[in-house]
C-alpha cells in the first residue's frame, strides 16, 4: 500500500512551548489510522496544520504525491481533506438540503438571472443522503433532526466535496450506543469506497475495534505506529500517559452510612423526566446510569434548580426544601459539576485562581462592608490548587481556557472543593479527558467519600459506574428504571435496564 | 528605586500601560503643537472638567464588565438635573445648604431609580441591555422635557452654584468628588465580593449562576450604580451651568463608551479595570481640548474623536478573539 498522507518532521512552537516535535505520521491509502493520546499530546495541533488553520513552524508534508502546505482551510479542502468535529456545525433553522449544499447550490439561469435549481437540490440531496443511510427528507429543518442525524448530515456534507482523507475528531462524544453503531457502519461504508480515514479518540476500544493501524502521541512526539493486532489496552494506555496505571480506579471499601443527605422522592419536570424517587447517604456514591436522553442531566438541573420542577419534593439532611436553588445549595455546601465545562462550569477568560476562589466567597468577607481577607482567600486558593494537581504555570497568570480538558475539570473540581462540600453532583466529569486525569478524577472522589462525602455519579460508561458506586440507579425514558446496590452489580442486566423499552420505541 | 515602580506596572498585569504611556506622549507633542497646551492653567482646567465624564464612564465600567451597556445615562444626568433644580427652587427648606442637601439626597434617589428600572428589565425579563437602556433613554428624557415644559430652570441657591468653584484644602470640590468616586468604584471592583461575583457574572452567567452567585442581583446592581454616576455627575454639571436643564449631557454618550472603550474594558464583559477608565477618559479629554485649541470646528473634532474609538473598538475586539483562540 502507498502512503496517501505523510508529515516528515513536523514542529510547532507557540511561544516557548514546543507543542510538535519532529513529529512523523503517515497514512496509507484506504486504511483508518487511530489517533491516540492524552489531552495535551498535539494531536489537535496536529489536526489544525494538517486542516490549512495553523502553519508548521518546521518540516513538510505530501499529500496524494504532492508537497502539501496549505495556507487555510479552503486549500485543504480542495487538495481533498476534511474534518468531522466533535462540536456540530450545521445552521439549524435551514434544511438539510441547504446545509448539504450550502457552498455549492445547483443554480439554472432564468433569463440570464441565476437561480437556484430546487428540484436539482433535492435529488442531489437525497442521493447524498442514501449514501450516508439518513432516512429523512432533504426539506427537513436541522433543527428538528437529533444529534447523531445531524452528524450523518455532517458526513453527508464532507462527502459532497469528494475527499480522499476523513479526519474524525471525538465523532461518538454525544452519540447514543445505538447511534454510535450506526456510526460505524457508516465508516465500514466509506472504506468499501476507497476513502481513508483518520479517526481521534479516548475511547480505546472504538480505536481498537476501528482502526487499521495505531498511531499514539505524546509531548508532541509518534511514540509508536503499528498494525491495530499489535496493540493491547493496558499497553496502549502506558504508551499514552509514558508510565503505567497501576489502577484506574481506586479501591472503594468504605460502607456508606445510614444518614439521609438528599432523599428525592416523585420529582418531575413535566417534560424530561417523571416521578423520579431516590436517596442518598453520607458517605455513598450513587451512580446515575442512562443512555443521552434518559433525563438523568436534567434531573440532577432540576434538583440544583436549574430548571424549575413541576411536581415532588427534595429533603435536604430530613429539611423539606420548598424553593431550589444554586444559592441555597451552594449555602448548604452541595456541589454541582456539570456536564458542559466550558458553558457552565468556568469563566475561560479568567485565571484559574479567579475560577477556584468564586464559590464559598461568603467565607471570606470582612464585615461590615463586603471587603474580601484576600490574603486568607488566596492561601486557600493555593491549597486547593495543589490539591487537586492542576498542571499550570501559573494560576494567578494563567487563564483557565488555556488548560487542557483535563486540567479544565480538576480546576471545576477544585473550585467546589473550596466549599468543602457534602455533597458532590458529578455529570459526566471524565467526559473528553484523557486517562491520566480519569484517574487523579476517580481518585478524588474517592478520597472525598472517605471523608464522609455523599457523591451522585452521572456517567453512561458503565465499567466506571460498576468500579466507583455503592449503589446504581438506572433512568429509561426519563424514569428510573432499576435501583441495584453493589453487591447485586450486573453489567449486563443494569445495560438491558437501560435500553428495554428503546427497543419498542424505534427513531422515527 | 525609579526603576522599579514601572516594572511592577507591568508586572502586576496592567494591561493599560502602554495607553499610558500614549497619553504621556499625545501629551508632550501637543504641548509644542497647541497653542496654550502646555500651560498651569488650561492642564488645570482640562483635569478639572474632565470630573464629570470620569464618574459617568466609572459608572459605565461597571455595566460594561458586567456584559450590559447604558445608553439611558444620559436622561439619568437630564431627569436628576431637571428634579434637583426643581427641589431647589422649591423652597421647602429655607436653609440654603440644607436645601442643596436634600436636592443631591433627591438626585442620587433618581439615578438609582432609573438604574433600578434598568436592571429589572435586563435581568427579569431578560430583554437585550443595548434595547432596555435605548428605550429609558427616550422615556426619562421625555419625563425631563415634559417636567419642565421644555425650560431650563435658573435662580439655583448660592451654596450649590459656588460648590464647583469651591475648595477643600485648596483642592477644588470637583476634584475631589472624582477621585473620591474613582476610590469608591476601585474598592467595590477590586477588594469586595460584590467585585468578584460582577467579573464572574460579565465572563459566564450560567457558570455564575451555578455556583451561587446571586447574579441578578449583582447585574441590578451595575445598572444602578451607572445611574448613581448620572446623578453625581449631573450634581457637577449642573452647578457649573447654574441651570437644570432637560437636555443636559445629551451629546455626551460616545465620550462615555468611548472613554470605558480607550481604557480596555471588554465590549463582551468579564474584564476591565477602573484605573484603565480613568486613563481613558484622561486621553479623550485631552484629545478634545487640544483639537479645540488647534481652532478645528466642532465637526471635525467629532470625527477625530469617533475615528479614535473606533480604532479602540478595534483593538478591543482583536483582544477578545486572541483570548479565544490560544
Amino acid at each position: 500500500m502507498t502512503d496517501l498522507l505523510r508529515c516528515e518532521k513536523i514542529e510547532k512552537s507557540f511561544g516557548d512551548t514546543l507543542v510538535l516535535h519532529q513529529l512523523e505520521l503517515t497514512v496509507r491509502k484506504n486504511e483508518l489510522l487511530g489517533l491516540v493520546g492524552e489531552n495535551g499530546a498535539g494531536k489537535s495541533t496536529l489536526m489544525n496544520i494538517l486542516g490549512g488553520i495553523l502553519p508548521p513552524n518546521k518540516g513538510a508534508m505530501l499529500f496524494d504525491g504532492q508537497a502539501y502546505a496549505p495556507k487555510n482551510a479552503l486549500e485543504a479542502t480542495q487538495a481533498g481533506i476534511a474534518f468531522i468535529h466533535q462540536e456540530l456545525n450545521v445552521l439549524n433553522h435551514l434544511t438539510v438540503q441547504e446545509n448539504l449544499f450550502l457552498t455549492s447550490m445547483p443554480t439554472k439561469s432564468l433569463i440570464g438571472v441565476r437561480l437556484i435549481d430546487w428540484k436539482q437540490l433535492e435529488q442531489k440531496a437525497v442521493a447524498i443522503l442514501n449514501q450516508v443511510g439518513l432516512q429523512c427528507s432533504p426539506k427537513t429543518k436541522m433543527k428538528d433532526l437529533g444529534p447523531a442525524e445531524k452528524q450523518l448530515v455532517e458526513i453527508a456534507k464532507v462527502l459532497t466535496l469528494a475527499p480522499k482523507l476523513i479526519i474524525f475528531d471525538e465523532p461518538t462524544t454525544s452519540l447514543t450506543l445505538k447511534e454510535r453503531e450506526t456510526l460505524f457502519q457508516l465508516i465500514a461504508t466509506l472504506r468499501q469506497q476507497e476513502i481513508s480515514m483518520i479517526y481521534i479518540s479516548h475511547n480505546l476500544d472504538d480505536i481498537l475495534q476501528l482502526s487499521d493501524r495505531i498511531a499514539v502521541l505524546r509531548d508532541g512526539q509518534l511514540i509508536s505506529q503499528r498494525a491495530a493486532h499489535t496493540y493491547q489496552k493496558e499497553s496502549m494506555i502506558q504508551e499514552m500517559i509514558g508510565r503505567k496505571v497501576s489502577a484506574l480506579f481506586p479501591d472503594r471499601h468504605t460502607v456508606p452510612s445510614t444518614n439521609s443527605l438528599l432523599k428525592v422522592e416523585d420529582l418531575s419536570d413535566g417534560v424530561n423526566f417523571e416521578k423520579v424517587s431516590f436517596e442518598l447517604h453520607q458517605g455513598e456514591v450513587l451512580g446515575f446510569y442512562g443512555l443521552m436522553g434518559a433525563g438523568r442531566t436534567e434531573v440532577m438541573q432540576t434538583i440544583y434548580g436549574l430548571t424549575p420542577k413541576k411536581a415532588g419534593a427534595v429533603y435536604w439532611k430530613g429539611d423539606l426544601k420548598k424553593r431550589l436553588s444554586p444559592r441555597l445549595w451552594v449555602a448548604q455546601k452541595a456541589a454541582f459539576l456539570t456536564e458542559d465545562r466550558r458553558a457552565e462550569g468556568l469563566m475561560l477568560d479568567h485565571s484559574i485562581a479567579q475560577n477556584i476562589g468564586l464559590v464559598g466567597l461568603r467565607k471570606w468577607i470582612k464585615k461590615p462592608f463586603g471587603l474580601l481577607k484576600t490574603s486568607l482567600l488566596s492561601a486557600a486558593v493555593t491549597d486547593v490548587f495543589k490539591r487537586t494537581n492542576i498542571k499550570a504555570a501559573n494560576m494567578d497568570r494563567q487563564e483557565v481556557g488555556t488548560l487542557s480538558g483535563g486540567n479544565q475539570q480538576k480546576a471545576v473540581i477544585a473550585k467546589w472543593l473550596m466549599l468543602q462540600p457534602a455533597l458532590f453532583i458529578l455529570d459526566e466529569p471524565t467526559k473528553g479527558i484523557d486517562v491520566g486525569a480519569k484517574q487523579e478524577i476517580y481518585q478524588q472522589v474517592s478520597s472525598l467519600v472517605d471523608q464522609g462525602m455523599g457523591v451522585i455519579f452521572v456517567s453512561s460508561e458503565i465499567e466506571v459506574l460498576l468500579a466507583m458506586c455503592d449503589r446504581i440507579l438506572v433512568m429509561n425514558q426519563g424514569r428510573v428504571a432499576a435501583n441495584v446496590t453493589r453487591a447485586d452489580f450486573n453489567k449486563q442486566s443494569l445495560v438491558d435496564a437501560a435500553f428495554h423499552q428503546t427497543e419498542t420505541n424505534t427513531v422515527p | 528605586m525609579t526603576v522599579s515602580i514601572p516594572k511592577r506596572f507591568f508586572k502586576s498585569g496592567f494591561k493599560a500601560a502602554p495607553l499610558f504611556l500614549v497619553c504621556v506622549l499625545y501629551y508632550v507633542i501637543m504641548a509644542f503643537v497647541a497653542p496654550g497646551f502646555f500651560s498651569a492653567n488650561n492642564s488645570w482646567n482640562l483635569l478639572f472638567n474632565m470630573m464629570p465624564l470620569l464618574i459617568l464612564a466609572l459608572g459605565q465600567t461597571f455595566v460594561m464588565i458586567g456584559g450590559g451597556i447604558d445608553l439611558s445615562v444620559t436622561s439619568s444626568i437630564a431627569l436628576t438635573s431637571v428634579v434637583g433644580a426643581l427641589v431647589m427652587t422649591s423652597g421647602i427648606v429655607s436653609n440654603p445648604i440644607g436645601i442643596t442637601v436634600l436636592a443631591l439626597l433627591v438626585m442620587i434617589g433618581v439615578g438609582g431609580a432609573i438604574g433600578l428600572v434598568n436592571g429589572v428589565a435586563v435581568t427579569r425579563f431578560k430583554m437585550p441591555p443595548f434595547m432596555v437602556t435605548l428605550v429609558t433613554m427616550m422615556f426619562f428624557s421625555g419625563i425631563a422635557i415634559w417636567l419642565t415644559a421644555s425650560q431650563s430652570i435658573h435662580d439655583l441657591p448660592e451654596p450649590f452654584v459656588n460648590f464647583s468653584y469651591n475648595t477643600v484644602l485648596g483642592i477644588p470640590n470637583p476634584l475631589l468628588a472624582g477621585v473620591g468616586v474613582t476610590l469608591c468604584c476601585w474598592l467595590l471592583a477590586q477588594k469586595t465580593i460584590y467585585g468578584r461575583w460582577m467579573f464572574a457574572v460579565g465572563a459566564n452567567p450560567k457558570a455564575a449562576q451555578i455556583s451561587g452567585v446571586p447574579y441578578q442581583q449583582t447585574l441590578v446592581i451595575t445598572y444602578m450604580i451607572s445611574g448613581l454616576c448620572g446623578a453625581l455627575a449631573s450634581f457637577l454639571y449642573t452647578s457649573r451651568l447654574e441651570t437644570g436643564s432637560p437636555v443636559m449631557g445629551q451629546y455626551v454618550l460616545l465620550d462615555i463608551i468611548g472613554a470605558v472603550v480607550i481604557g480596555g474594558t471588554s465590549l463582551f464583559g468579564g474584564s476591565g479595570k477602573m484605573i484603565w477608565t480613568v486613563i481613558g477618559t484622561l486621553f479623550l479629554v485631552m484629545l478634545d481640548n487640544s483639537l479645540n485649541l488647534l481652532g478645528l470646528s466642532f465637526f471635525v473634532i467629532m470625527i477625530c474623536k469617533g475615528l479614535v474609538i473606533l480604532i479602540a473598538a478595534l483593538l478591543n475586539v482583536a483582544a477578545a478573539r486572541k483570548a479565544k483562540t490560544t
